[in-house]
């Protein structure tokens, strides 16, 4: 078997992966083993594994409203992963491609909203789609209503939000990748005849997958983890995981349940990532 | 250009910069940790509170922000070392703290202020905590939009469900901590009990297409309220009666019938932490001249029967006989079921 | 492309992006007690008081201490790591890599009820290190994943070249390799940076008086005042971050020869 000269040995395979492998386990696997003993009613001091139950889990299958509960997280991660995505595109192309000095007052511009955090874009839009807010003041002023619209309190306030907190979750990786793509690739598709359109298609798009894939999975986990935007401006009609565990600890104080809650929300992000690198696989470019 | 070098450089900065802000000796000895919330409360704590007690005691005090749910955590976990020597926890993680024996009793002779704060404030804790303050349920409403207030709650719910209000009517979510409360005060005011809270959902089902928003936070009822988006709502009197005034002079409160349901703040000191200085915390706390200073700032009422409170400040406060507690064991066993019902009957 | 259509583009988008920032920046200047729109008023009044906010000031120092350690020490076991996966192997794509990008799937406001439980468990006392920790494992996830994706692009020849040329894996490591996945690291540790400084959900059930970090003091200061010093502090907040930032990205400017 000949080993390639950039191949690393076994021995420095397991150097290098030691650390990681250490802070995962530690900080990451034991407190998710703790959870999980949670959520099957193990308390954590007492460790008596004769109190294990899986009624919790039960409880979570069998109520509708839990299951909808799930369905709604899982829509607003994909409504507003697809939309980040198509937006951010453009912009971290040109960040990626654009020499102008411009590049990197709009690469601030695209950072603010994640280094302002949730609490500041939540206040700001409370107070845009308000009805006494900045667009029904416009509105109302140009006489294009009437009445002040409710904006706010329903998915549409919260996507718009979302979007904008994680847009540079998106923009990041994207431009990385770009970065790395020859331009003189797309220079050559467009030599040999190709318009904009399909060099974007057929060159462009294939080769930032990777990037793409990395934003997307990013955004959609951070989505399935808000707790903060939606509380403050989401409305009556659905709730998500967050906010079930959150009232379960702060409201019911049923921890074993919200321990259930957290840990459905983690088996379905798994899956996601999974599903995902999947599909990355089969059209990976390796 | 990144050499080894410096990128080792920066770890060791990084690394020595978290171990020296890092694990802290168990402090003993000369200071003591309690709890407050943020922003205006905090400043009370440590304009009115701290100095005093510092007076009295030449000890430092470290204040930890949150909430009770996140105090009560922290002491569960952590039983042997608590990490907070008194904390003002919400009602019924009180009692579930003195259930758990993570709590200690107050008494006269280590809490003197004890004697002069009324039982209602300490006798449903059996002394393992009592509440230097109080505030109680109140509505809200729009004085020019809405001329008469309803006078009792079931006055207030028959005519939102009618409409007369409009779509402008903001009461508690159930993800605000004190939801099974008011819950539970809506039930009784009209009829029902800690038993039968079906006067209460079917009353909420019924307004439930004039609500704006129901609340989780006090942010957000009183954004609706500047804003003008809601006319009229649920809310504390303490905090109603803070945003009265010049900046808001079509606000009015007032407090419906039969009764009002009374929010606590039982202060608390911890077991294993340093007890004899949150004794003397807790006691500062149920101090009628911080009190004062406290009720100035915030507008809820202070428990001390010696405060003394200006007479153009008098007319806002409740007399105990008009305010309701719950039987909070009762209450603790339903709340679970209160919030699912809450899922499917009003979030449906 | 034409890169004109995309620098409009961006500049509209940058602009609505910000507009939402502008008015809590005006927010911050209103002297009055309670927020509103419009504003009453502009005074710096908040920006001069939050200095004597001792709450605040700690939880400044406490975010950037945490930011910069949690998201150095996670590109420090995230670059071998993405190193030793690149390579490939059944094993390593599809166990070893999901299991170090694990720590995304966790909701943070349960991440955080773990780690009190855990900590507690373990007979460690709450304090800044336990708060680093669990950013550092959070900020894994993202310095590993943006750094292999970048690592996939890279020509294996490249490597190859300078070992056959005489380096050493080290030699080959830091002068060819890093390099190259330099703007990508510099990316996914900027992001790592600022998950940690804005966190609140990790860090709200571990918070003493001690660690408090500066979203965790805005939003406690939120959820119960309805005040206008909630947007000056913010607004501090994203000026610290933008100077890093902006800082990180000339460091990780690649020139292209």
């Amino acid at each position: 078997m000949t080993r390639s000269s950039t191949d690393f040995g076994q021995l420095a395979r397991i150097v290098l992966l030691l650390p990681a492998t250490v802070i995962v386990v530690v900080g990451y696997v034991l407190p998710s083993l703790v959870l999980a003993a949670m959520s099957f009613g193990i308390v954590p001091g007492t460790w008596s594994l004769s109190e294990a139950t899986t009624s919790h889990y039960a409880r979570l299958i069998g109520d509708v409203y839990y299951l909808r509960v799930v369905g709604y997280t899982l829509f607003l991660g994909i409504v507003v992963s697809v939309l980040t995505a198509i937006l951010a595109f453009p912009v971290g192309y040109y960040l990626a491609r654009s020499r102008s000095r411009l590049t990197s007052l709009y690469a601030v511009l695209t950072f603010t909203p994640l280094a302002v955090g949730m609490n500041m874009v939540t206040l700001g839009w409370m107070v845009i789609l308000g009805k006494t807010g900045f667009i029904n003041a416009l509105l109302l002023q140009t006489g294009a209503i009437k009445d002040p619209l409710q904006l706010l309190y329903g998915w549409g306030a919260v996507i718009v939000a979302m979007v904008h907190v994680v847009f540079t979750f998106m923009v990041l990786p994207i431009e990385a990748v770009v970065r790395q793509i020859d331009p003189s690739l797309e220079k050559a598709a467009r030599i040999l005849g190709a318009g904009p359109i399909r060099t974007f298609l057929e060159v462009v798009l294939p080769l930032s997958l990777p990037g793409i894939a990395a934003g997307f999975l990013i955004v959609f986990l951070q989505v399935c983890g808000a707790f903060v935007l939606p509380l403050l401006l989401g409305g009556q009609g659905f709730t998500l995981m967050p906010i079930a565990i959150w009232e379960q600890i702060t409201v019911s104080f049923d921890r074993p349940f919200a321990a259930t809650l957290s840990v459905a929300l983690i088996l379905i992000s798994i899956v996601v990532m999974l599903v995902q690198m999947r599909i990355m696989r089969e059209k990976s470019l390796v | 250009m990144t050499t080894r070098r410096s990128v080792l450089k920066m770890l060791g900065a990084g690394g020595a910069l978290a171990w020296g802000g890092g694990s802290l000796v168990h402090a003993q000895g000369n200071s003591v940790t309690i709890t407050s919330l943020g922003g205006k409360w905090e400043q009370s704590i440590r304009e009115h509170f701290i100095p005093l007690f510092k007076k009295r005691t030449g000890a430092e005090v470290r204040v930890v922000l949150g909430g009770p749910s996140q105090w009560s955590a922290q002491i569960e976990a952590q039983p042997n070392r608590p990490p907070l020597d008194a904390v003002d926890n919400s009602e019924l993680l009180a009692i579930a703290l003195k259930n758990k024996g993570l709590v200690v009793k107050l008494t006269p002779d280590k809490v003197p202020n004890l004697a002069d704060t009324p039982d209602l404030f300490r006798k449903p804790f059996d002394d393992y905590g009592a509440s230097y303050q109080y505030s109680t349920s109140a509505l809200f409403h729009n004085r020019e939009k809405i001329p008469q207030a309803p006078k009792t709650w079931a006055e207030f719910f028959e005519r939102t469900a009618k409409g007369e209000f409009g779509r402008a009517v903001t009461l508690p979510d159930i993800s605000y901590p004190w939801a099974p409360h008011i819950i539970w005060h809506f039930a009784t005011a009209l009829g029902g009990s800690v038993d039968n809270l079906d006067p209460a959902f079917d009353a909420l089902k019924k307004i439930k297409p004039y609500v704006v928003k129901f609340w989780s936070t006090a942010l957000e009822v009183e954004r609706m309220v500047i804003s003008k988006e809601v006319n009229i709502g649920y809310l504390w009197d303490g905090r109603i009666i803070a945003m009265m005034g010049d900046k808001n002079p079509t606000l009015a409160f007032n407090r419906p019938g039969p009764n009002s349901v009374v929010v606590l703040t039982p202060a608390q000191v911890v077991k294993g932490g340093n007890e004899k200085l949150a004794f003397e915390w807790v006691n500062t706390l149920l101090d009628p001249e911080p009190q004062l200073q406290y009720y100035k700032l915030i507008n809820f009422t202070p428990t001390n029967r010696k405060v003394v409170i200006p007479d153009d400040m008098k007319a806002t406060v409740m007399p105990l006989s008009d305010g309701v507690t719950p039987p909070y064991a009762e209450l603790a066993k339903v709340t679970s079921r209160i919030v699912d019902r809450w899922n499917r009957e009003i979030r449906g | 492309m034409s890169l004109r259509y995309l620098s409009i583009y961006s500049a509209v988008l940058g602009v609505l992006f910000v507009f939402p920032l502008l008015i809590v920046v005006a927010v911050s200047l209103d002297p009055g007690d309670y927020i509103r729109f419009p504003v009453s008023g502009y005074s710096p009044r908040w920006y001069i008081e939050m200095w004597s906010n001792q709450t605040i000031v700690l939880a400044l120092k406490n975010s950037l201490i945490v930011g910069t350690v949690s998201s150095l020490i996670g590109a420090a076991v995230a670059v071998p790591a993405a190193l030793v996966i690149a390579r490939g192997g059944w094993f390593l794509e599809r166990v070893a890599y999901p299991f170090f990008l694990s720590s995304f799937t966790i909701p943070w406001l349960v991440y955080g009820l773990a780690l009190l439980f855990f900590w507690g468990a373990a007979g460690f006392d709450l304090s800044l290190t336990t708060l680093i920790v669990g950013h550092t494992v959070i900020a894994i996830p993202y310095i590993l994943r943006v750094t292999l994706a970048v690592l996939r692009g890279m020509p294996p020849n490249l490597v190859r070249a300078a070992r056959i040329s005489g380096a050493s894996p080290w030699q080959a490591f830091f002068h060819v390799t890093l390099p190259y996945i330099r703007s990508g690291l510099v990316a996914g540790i900027s992001f790592a940076f600022v998950v940690s400084f804005t966190n609140i959900p990790v860090s709200l059930f571990i918070t003493t008086a001690d660690n408090i970090t500066l979203p965790v003091a805005i939003f406690n200061y939120m959820v119960n005042n309805f005040e206008p010093m909630v947007a000056t502090i913010s607004v501090v907040q994203v000026v610290m971050i933008g100077i890093i930032l902006v800082t990180a990205r000339k460091v990780g400017r690649v020139e292209r020869s």
